[in-house]
């Protein structure tokens, strides 16, 4: 139930309410700000299927880490929120450097394994050389470079929310760590290639990625042969309490699979065996249309049988910049959501399937989606914590490969003007201080992403799960 | 047979003419003679510019090319009642996105569809509708350059052109005060009502000369308050103004002090500015302007502070004229942003301290007017 604040009809009044307004409730008036953000945010969702935003809210509700993934664009507002003194960057002096490709989203999430010389059947005849890059690129804008590592701090430091005893120093190990990897990577530095999956959770996630890979276990998951023998998905009757599922698609679904199909860069003889709706994915994408299709190169049997999905991309969030906007390379969405992979990524072709098609105002990404693409869980890595399987210095790897990471693909992609971001990025990190600054900022970063994790779940406790943008569904 | 047209010409016209005056922003129309009832004129006003501008840093387009105006107005008048449509080209997608209309194409928004009423005897006017905000209609009518710059309360955001609403006004004889008072949607033009809060706002405008010769010799002094909420949190949006306008052939020039309690659903934020302007008047040989807006999100905190100038020349080109000025400009502008560490987007971004713009622009706006019959 929203409550209406008190009106003021005369100009005696106004005046009152003016003195009220400058003394209000401070968390109040925060929590106020961070629901129209949401609301804002999420319109393209809650006009088209209020259901499937209010499953994507109470994913974000289940804990800091997924409010994180569901709130970037707070994020980007909060850092142009000019009511409150912001932290200043010593950074961003050069012109360049305020117009680099980001990542959009950096966190460990983000950052999974990629098999680049998947081709089908041929790609399982020998344990295959997986590579680590960022497998989420729909946040892919051009902004100042240390926004992706401020968010990347972010991360880390919901990450270690959830890990007991990983208080202020082990969170500033992780952060310098992040620092020292990016710092690295930009300028170049001789250990970085030591640096690459030399921690436990890295580690953890190859062997599993390899052993998942080997055993095709997401094909079998989702997928089971017919009476024909051949593979067909299986599908269940109804979204489970948390909205994830596999759907046989409507007729209207079908249509646009069948168009997009059409589209599709498959290889020679590749044959497109069956479609669904997947549901329940993600956080912050989560009520956008996926499909997956099950395909096979032509042969008889079901080894050359592979998985893609076709997920919806929408507008990033649009990162404080140096100018309202900065228009860069990108020609579409269409085009920002194959090129932007493509030019931050350690090959062009990470990932063989990458493609990107547009169906009227709609644009799907499409990417590859089999076992041997996988990614960090949050909470697996809690789990192993809390075994004691992994830990600080675990943890600071894992940072510092995301570093090196970023800083790889801040150098790859070429600025909004075309330039190379390199001498930019070298001249601003000739400097001292990134680490220090990334401390102060991270810590304020976290400690207002714990505060918001709980706004926002006091909003959905008195708003409603669409946090009462209700009327505004059609 | 051409004196026979000259005549029916003439006959009208003059109706036209007077009905179809510029009116002053919550002031009832006076036709300069009686017009009877029913007449119906319909009014046509086409404002277009293109700029091709440079700014720098030179990061991403910084050379480009840009629609800087792009509104259509159809009015129909009668003496009574009038009804009126203006239309303006937006960027679908917004400034940023790709995902628009036909790819990203410009596309015409409904700005204004506003029905109004005139009782000119009584000094009253009422509009409703998707209806002009008096203030900052007026502050652009103060500024009398809208394709060169919006007002600073507009291009700050923190006021709109219009919203769905209805106000209401009051005109002293000799129009030397007039009293406003209207209640808006709060959500702007582009959105859709968020809440069940109305925005109230109250404007009383001076004259202490009257309007004996409209624009010219014209000065006015406004003062506004405005009550409002936005957003399904009924985020505070309150606002109170105070602008002085001078208007002489040669010379014109306006002062406006913006204070806010609230924006963009912030209700921490307290914005702020002063817009100070001059341009070159009717009798004025060339077009000429120079504006200096200060502003800041948060009055009470250090280091927040944005100041803009602007300024501009072209020469007095051949043809009719709007509003006191030539309908076709050619125009070369200059405007320059100074930021403190706290107003950039990312603060402390020295990068973004600083941007300078230099353009070249072609304005055409042109009016028209012509009878109908009713029907």
């Amino acid at each position: 139930m929203r409550t209406r604040p008190i009106r003021a009809r005369s100009a005696l009044l106004l005046l009152a309410a003016l003195t009220g307004c400058s003394g209000a409730n401070p968390d109040a008036g925060r929590q106020a700000w961070l629901v129209e953000q949401l609301v804002q945010d999420n319109l393209v969702w809650t006009s088209r299927d209020p259901a499937l935003l209010a499953a994507k809210y109470q994913k974000m509700a289940a804990d800091p880490y997924d409010f994180m993934r569901g709130s970037l664009g707070v994020y980007y507002a909060e850092l142009q929120r000019t009511s409150e003194r912001r932290a200043t960057t010593r950074f961003v002096s050069l012109a360049e450097s305020g117009a680099v490709l980001l990542v959009g989203d950096p966190h460990p999430e983000n950052v999974g394994t990629f098999l680049p010389d998947a081709q089908g059947a041929d790609a399982r005849s020998e344990l295959p050389g997986l590579v680590l890059d960022f497998n989420d690129l729909d946040g892919a804008a051009f902004g100042p470079w240390i926004l992706d590592l401020r968010r990347a701090a972010v991360g880390i430091g919901a990450l270690t929310l959830a890990l007991e005893g990983c208080e202020a120093d082990c969170r500033e190990e992780a952060v310098v760590a992040l620092a020292e990897g990016y710092t690295a990577a930009v300028l170049g530095l001789d250990e970085l290639s030591a640096s690459r999956a030399a921690d436990n959770i890295t580690l953890k996630l190859l062997e599993d990625t390899v052993e998942d890979g080997l055993e095709r276990e997401r094909l079998d998951d989702l997928t089971a042969p017919g009476e024909d023998g051949q593979r067909r998905f299986l599908l269940d009757e109804a979204l489970d309490d948390e909205g994830a599922g596999l759907l046989a698609l409507s007729d209207e679904e079908a249509a646009q699979l069948d168009r997009l199909v059409s589209g599709l860069r498959l290889p020679p003889g590749a044959r497109a065996l069956d479609g669904a709706r997947r549901y329940g994915s993600g956080v912050a994408s989560s009520p956008a249309v996926r499909y997956v299709v099950l395909y096979d190169l032509g042969d008889e049997g079901d080894l050359d049988d592979e998985l893609i999905q076709l997920r919806e991309v929408t507008d990033p969030p649009t990162p404080p910049s140096l100018r309202p906007t900065l228009p860069g390379l990108f020609d579409s969405q269409a085009d920002r959501a194959e090129h932007a992979p493509r030019l931050l990524w350690s090959s062009p072709r990470l990932d063989p399937r990458l493609d990107a098609l547009s169906d009227g105002v709609m644009t799907f990404k499409v990417l590859s989606y089999s076992s041997w693409f996988d990614g960090y869980n949050h909470g697996d890595i809690a789990e192993d914590w809390a075994e004691g399987k992994i830990g600080p210095a675990d943890l600071a790897a894992l940072a510092r490969s995301v570093g090196v990471l970023l800083g790889e693909a801040h150098l790859r992609a070429p600025t909004a003007s075309g330039e190379d971001p390199g001498p930019t990025l070298r001249a601003e990190l000739a400097q001292p201080g990134l680490a220090e600054e990334l401390l102060i900022d991270a810590e304020a970063d976290l400690s207002q992403l714990q505060a918001d994790y709980a706004h926002f779940q006091a909003a959905m406790d008195s708003l409603g799960p669409c946090l009462g943008a209700d009327e505004l569904s059609p | 047979m051409t004196l026979l047209l000259l005549l029916s010409a003439a006959a009208w016209s003059s109706p036209c003419e007077a009905l179809l005056r510029p009116r002053t922003p919550g002031v009832p129309g006076a036709p300069a003679q009686a017009v009877a009832t029913d007449t119906l004129c319909l009014q046509l006003d086409l404002d277009v510019a293109g700029r091709a501008a440079m700014t720098t840093p030179a990061v991403g387009v910084s050379r480009e090319l840009l629609l800087s105006r792009g509104q259509a107005e159809l009015e129909l008048r009668a003496p009574v009642a009038s009804a009126r449509l203006n239309l303006d080209a937006v960027r679908s997608g917004g400034a940023a996105g790709y995902v628009g209309v036909a790819g990203e194409s410009l596309v015409p928004r409904v700005q204004v569809a506003e029905a109004r009423l005139d009782l000119t005897a009584l000094g009253l006017a009422a509009a409703g509708g998707l209806v002009d905000d008096l203030w900052v209609i007026g502050a652009q009518d103060a500024w009398a350059l809208p394709a060169v710059a919006l007002t600073m309360g507009q291009e700050q955001g923190w006021l709109e052109r219009s919203d769905l609403g209805l106000w209401a006004a009051w005109t002293a004889p000799r129009q030397l005060v007039t009293i406003s008072a209207s209640a808006l949607s709060g959500e702007g033009l582009a959105r859709r009502e968020r809440n069940n809060g109305q925005n109230l706002m109250g404007i009383v405008t001076f004259r202490p000369l009257g309007l004996t010769t409209l624009p010219a010799d014209r000065v006015e002094v406004s003062v506004m308050a405005r009550e409002g909420s936005r957003g399904v949190s009924y985020a505070p949006d309150h606002r109170v103004g105070a602008r002085a306008t001078m208007n002489h052939p040669i010379a014109s020039a306006s002062a406006e002090l913006l204070l806010g309690w609230g924006y963009d659903t912030d209700s921490k934020a307290l914005p702020a500015g002063l817009s100070l302007s001059a341009r070159c008047g009717e009798g004025c040989p060339v077009i000429a302007w120079a504006r200096v807006d200060w502003t800041t999100n948060q009055r009470d905190l250090d280091e927040s502070d944005a100041v803009t100038w602007r300024v501009g020349l072209g020469p007095k080109l051949p043809g009719p004229t709007v509003a006191g000025l030539p309908g076709v400009q050619l125009v070369v502008g200059a405007e320059g942003r100074y930021a403190q560490s706290q107003a950039t987007a990312l603060a402390g971004a020295e990068a973004a301290a600083q941007t300078h713009t230099v353009f070249l622009q072609l304005n055409a706006r042109l009016r028209g007017g012509s009878p109908l019959s009713p029907s």
